[in-house]
């Protein structure tokens, strides 16, 4: 008995299964839509990468894939801007709904998403404030080390919100010139459901005017920054709202107000 | 074979056979000259010139001199001076004077004279009887458990309990000998004799260590009598004898196992036990009677136990016996030392990652106590190991959206781990004591930065703190009362109350805190915080009862409450899980071993039953093993059991980005109770020099759970879905064993061809590689040593383990500009990672004085030939391909290790 237990347990062990075989590729479009309130509608459709240099992509133009949209079921055109960039003249409006649909690698892609509304009752707290630098005071005295700049709107029913900070001067000058690389223009918190943001001082790279950009975003956009990994440890598919596609169609609203970083 | 030292059994010289020499007789005789040389040729010049029969150990006292000049000094005074400077006392006894260690007592002595006995005056006087005793460190008079006893040139022996007593029936007369072997020790030969008792008898195993002799580590105990090969899939350890394998730092009892068939050795960075395709947290640990949940130091290089501290490890890598229970693949059972019971000791190591120091206290004979304390320090060593995970930490990071002119005045916090180790045992008698242990480790990790406040504000009144936290603190505190009690040399019982608390905190995120000058402090935190708290209160029973020559009867119970907390929360605003876990397992068992056929045939019938309040139901866990010797040296084995978990370790896939894992218990629904069925069969073949062991296992695994947490958007918002996978699998292997047990060069090689295959309907619906698959492990060890010198030599070969690659990716611009890759996957585990191997050396220098070990200095190179062993594999998007980086495990790292004892 134990000599067929060892040796069932041998063949069992022997027997040939196929290892180290390539991940099977499927050939998604990925769709990046975000249709901003206000502004015109752009979008674009691309194709993933495969790991298998050797994976069959589908024929299919994706410039020529001849999307519909939709708002609110009625039908927009759109233009075809090559490289798989779609345009529509029409604004985008807040509070509609908007269906994509086209035809890739034989499946229907289908997503949509509705505009949220825009953000109310957006303040901020100063219009100015002063860049922090070490030693760099005027007459080489003691910098003022200000409040940070806050701000504040409505959300009563707990949305999402995010911030985006831009500085828009034609030739921005950095507060700090020790960095090795020129520092990001553009920084942004992460997607909040709070009412406020506060932006320290230091996390000012550039003198002069700054857009600061509040979006109200669906929990479609708020999803991108908790998804996926990186290593072989950690891997998992990553949050999409796009039936037979991956990527995001998501709307937004936002509200700019403006500040300057001065010396 | 050779022979002890320290016990004096060895050579003894009967120098001359006159009449029984009388205590008296010693004051007549005089000593009036100079003597010079060794102890033995005093001795020896002694007994020539008067007559006189002596029995010593020759080859110990010939190490110890003696310069004296007695002017007509009576002889029972010389012999006093002779033996007070080299800690030794002289006893007379039927004619004969014997000389021997202070700490040792002329039973002992007289038990030890195999071979010596005047048969004429020692013929049995009682037969078919029953002896009890104990087995203990000769040096320390600490118990040794599991260690074997057993009846020379008979198939009959057994196994002492956890404290050390053993019961022998059916013994053949009063004067038999009995072989005592204990892995660490040299084999002790005792001699029953007719007018000595044979209740409560000791017997005191040497110590190996300081004779530079014997083998470290053994398969199945199959080094000692072959009559006790009684058990199944069985690994021992004695911590003693670590230091002589090769190390990274420390002398651990995990990675030692690994060097053994059957326990995965591929995985550095866990020092958990992969035991037949099972997963670290199927493996119980029972430490001092407490579970332990979590054996890590420093991201799993090295193991949480601190082996000066314990006396013995036994590791069950399948079939175990029904008091063991609650998890489904291997049982890891500690024994802390009680301390030295004889006399005070100090020692410690130092190496290129930690010092480590220990005491060992009596008071009186009764009471003993033991400390141990270890802690890393900031060594190129410890820093190197720390950088390498953390460099890929940081390729990882996500969203770190802080930007800071500050960076040039930010200083990197401290990382350390520690562990501490402490047991207090009174014996109130030789059948009654009471044991109070405790264990405490902690790692903190911290991988973050602050920013100092400049000088200039802070003379201003203004702080400013401020810095990116990426903090893990985690460890375990555990401790037991534990009362034993032999109410008779054929019953035993023990009674432990334990506490076992594992926490584990990570906090991983930015925050500012800035207080002005009007003392107004504002604080922001972004980022996830994660705590994980399990409370585990137990109360446990066991007894022991040989009702019959034949028959030993177990039986217990245990009762564990748990409290398990998880939170998870993002923005310290933001509660995502929010997990509190009480429950509670009841368990009785009982079990019967059973000696048939002459002792040839040995089984064990076992039911453990298990109440679980939180699905109200019993869990019912019958357990068979049985062991038959074929002949003298073929053993036939074969256990089947099964086996239920109710606390689960759930692995996080983003182990980077988060706690490793955190524990939650079954709930009978989305979680279930796990279970698990082991079919093993093995033979073993042993001369007195070889073992050769084959084992196969076939395990069958369900309720399985795999947990994944997502992020998936809804109407009212970002949905946490705690995705909570259920799946079955299977696990079968064989292992060879061929060992060497004992000479200057002994060692082993083992091989395993194993499977693990999980089958989960959420990736597929087929069976696909478990993560912890390897094909193929072979593993040779050789250990060398001559003299003062010992040098090993490991070699390990393992198949890839299999990983999930990515198919496809593409890139997302996020609002900010900014672009964020993203992967698609699409077969589980469908790739395998390179093989691993690796050769590690370790050269050790034994350090004497005046004949006592006092330690050693070693040297030991880890990855000699600094193979690239990938550890896992990293993915970017770079120019439309995806390009994959391997991360690797460590290359070439040396280490210096200085041990020190007072004895």
């Amino acid at each position: 008995m134990f000599i067929v237990f060892l040796l069932a347990l041998l063949l069992g062990l022997c027997s040939c299964e196929q290892n180290n075989l390539s991940p099977t590729f499927q050939d998604l479009p990925v769709v990046e839509g975000y249709l901003k309130e206000g502004e015109s509608i752009s979008f674009k459709i691309s194709r993933q990468v495969a790991t298998d240099v050797s994976a069959n992509y589908s024929p299919d133009n994706l410039s020529a894939l001849n999307p519909e949209l939709t708002e609110d079921d009625t039908a927009i055109r759109l233009t075809a801007k090559g490289g798989g960039v779609y345009e529509a003249s029409q604004l985008v409006q807040a509070g509609k709904a908007y269906k994509l649909s086209f035809r890739y690698n034989q499946k229907l892609v289908t997503a949509n998403t509705t505009i949220p509304t825009k953000p109310e009752n957006y303040k901020q707290s100063v219009a100015s404030i002063k860049a922090f630098t070490f030693g760099g005071g005027a007459g080489g005295g003691i910098p003022d080390f200000p409040d940070p700049v806050k701000l504040t709107w409505d959300n009563p029913n707990n949305s999402y919100y995010v911030v985006v900070i831009e500085n828009t001067e034609a030739t921005p000058e950095a507060i700090n010139t020790g960095n090795s690389s020129p520092p990001a223009r553009i920084f942004r918190n992460q997607p909040t459901q709070g009412n406020s943001y506060e932006i320290r001082v230091m996390q000012f790279n550039y003198y002069g005017k700054h857009n600061l950009k509040l979006y109200h975003i669906n929990p479609d956009y708020a999803v991108l920054y908790s998804s996926g990994g990186s290593t072989s440890q950690n891997l998992f598919s990553p949050a999409t709202n796009i039936n037979n596609g991956v990527g995001i169609f998501t709307g937004m609203a936002g509200k700019v107000l403006e500040l300057s970083v001065t010396k | 074979m050779k022979q002890p030292l320290i016990h004096f059994i060895l050579c003894w010289i009967v120098l001359s056979a006159l009449s029984a020499l009388q205590a008296q007789d010693l004051k007549n005789i005089k000593a009036d000259r100079f003597f010079s040389g060794s102890l033995t040729k005093v001795l020896d010049e002694l007994a020539k010139e008067h007559s006189l029969k002596f029995s010593f150990d020759r080859e110990a006292l010939a190490k110890m001199p003696v310069d004296d000049r007695p002017f007509n000094e009576s002889l029972d005074v010389f012999l006093n001076n002779l033996c007070k400077p080299h800690k030794l006392k002289y006893a007379l006894h039927e004619g004969t004077i014997y000389v021997m260690q202070k700490t040792s007592n002329l039973e002992q002595v007289l038990r030890t004279q195999v071979g010596k006995v005047d048969t004429k005056t020692n013929l049995p006087t009682r037969t078919n009887l029953t002896v009890t005793g104990k087995v203990r460190d000769a040096q320390t008079g600490e118990a040794l458990p599991f260690s074997t006893v057993g009846i020379k040139g008979t198939t009959q022996g057994v196994s002492t309990n956890a404290d050390g007593y053993f019961v022998l029936q059916k013994v053949p007369s009063d004067t038999a000998t009995l072989i005592a072997n204990f892995i660490g020790y040299r084999e002790a030969v005792v001699r029953l004799l007719p007018n000595l008792p044979t209740d409560n008898i000791s017997i005191d195993l040497a110590p190996t260590t300081n004779e530079l002799t014997a083998v470290t580590l053994s398969g199945e105990r199959e080094d000692m009598m072959s009559t006790q090969r009684t058990d199944i899939s069985v690994v021992r350890l004695t911590p003693k004898t670590l230091e002589r394998l090769p190390n990274v730092g420390e002398k651990d009892i995990m990675r030692s196992f690994q060097l053994m068939p059957g326990i995965s050795a591929s995985n550095e960075s866990s020092s958990g036990l992969y035991v037949r395709g099972g997963t670290p947290d199927q493996n119980l640990i029972v430490y001092d009677g407490f579970t332990v949940y979590h054996v890590d130091h420093l991201y799993g290089f090295f193991s949480a136990f601190n082996a000066n501290a314990l006396k013995d490890v036994q590791l069950h890598k399948g079939g175990f016996e029904s008091r063991f229970g609650g998890r489904l693949a291997s049982v890891t059972e500690i024994t802390g030392k009680d301390g030295n019971q004889k006399q005070f000791n100090v020692g410690g190591d130092l190496s290129l990652l930690s010092f480590n120091v220990f005491a060992e206290m009596p008071i009186g004979d009764k009471f003993s106590s033991v400390f141990a304390f270890r802690r890393s320090y900031k060594s190129p060593l410890y820093q190197s190991l720390f950088k390498r995970f953390n460099e890929n930490d940081q390729n990882n990071s996500q969203n770190n959206t802080q930007n800071t002119p500050f960076a040039q005045n930010t200083t990197q916090a401290r990382s350390y781990f520690y562990d501490l180790n402490g047991k207090l045992t009174y014996r109130f008698s030789n059948n009654h004591s009471l044991a109070w242990s405790i264990y405490n480790g902690t790692d903190k990790l911290d991988n973050g930065y602050k920013v100092e406040t400049p000088s200039f504000l802070a003379s201003r009144g203004i702080s400013l703190d401020f810095g990116i936290n990426d903090l893990t603190n985690y460890g375990n505190l555990g401790s037991s009362l534990k009362w034993t009690q032999r109410w008779s040399p054929k019953f035993y019982g023990s009674a432990l109350v334990s506490y076992s608390n594992y926490y584990s905190n990570r906090d991983r995120s930015n925050n500012g805190t800035i207080t002005s000058s009007n003392g107004e402090q504002r604080t922001i935190k972004f980022g996830t915080l994660e705590d994980n708290n399990l409370k585990d209160y137990s109360l446990k029973t066991d007894y022991q009862w040989d009702y019959l020559p034949n028959n030993q009867l177990q039986f217990g119970n245990m009762h564990t409450n748990y409290d398990i907390k998880y939170t998870y929360s993002q923005n310290d605003t933001t509660t995502v899980i929010d997990k509190d876990d009480k429950g509670y397992t009841s368990s009785v068992y009982l079990q019967n071993r059973t000696k048939l056929f002459n002792n040839r045939l040995q089984f064990v019938a076992g039911l453990r039953a298990n109440y679980f309040n939180i699905t109200d139901q019993w869990y019912y866990e019958p357990r068979f093993s049985a062991t038959y010797n074929v002949t003298k040296r073929l053993t036939l084995k074969g256990a089947w059991g099964n086996y239920y978990q109710f606390a689960n370790r759930i692995v996080r896939e983003d182990i980077l980005a988060g706690s490793r894992d955190f524990w939650l218990l079954s709930n009978g629904t989305n979680i279930p109770v796990s279970n698990s069925q082991h079919y093993i069969a093995g033979l073993a073949y042993e001369t007195p020099q070889y073992l050769f062991s084959v084992e196969g296992y076939h395990k069958d695994l369900s309720g399985l759970s795999e947990y994944s947490l997502r992020f998936t958007p809804s109407s009212q918002g970002i949905k946490y879905d705690e995705n909570f996978y259920n799946g079955t699998g299977f696990a079968q292997g064989i292992e060879f064993l061929a060992q060497k047990k004992g000479g200057k060069v002994n060692g082993w090689v083992g091989y395993t061809l194993g499977k693990v295959r999980h089958k989960f309907d959420v990736y597929s619906k087929d069976f696909f590689p478990a993560q912890n698959d390897v094909t193929h492990e072979f593993k040779a060890v050789g250990i060398y040593q001559h003299k003062r010198f010992d040098a090993s030599i490991t070699w390990i070969y393992a198949t890839g383990r299999p990983y999930t690659a990515p198919s496809g990716a593409y890139n997302i611009s996020l609002l900010d500009g900014t672009t964020e890759s993203y992967f698609s996957i699409s077969d589980k585990n469908s790739l395998r990672l390179p093989h691993y191997h690796r050769l590690d050396v370790a050269f050790n220098y034994r350090l004497f004085s005046k004949g006592n070990d006092i330690g050693y200095i070693g040297l030991s190179l880890f990855n000699l030939y600094n193979r690239t062993n990938v550890w896992y594999k990293q993915f970017e998007i770079i120019e439309n391909s995806i390009v994959t980086t391997n991360i690797n495990y460590l290359g070439i790292t040396p280490n210096l290790t200085l041990s020190l004892k007072l004895r």
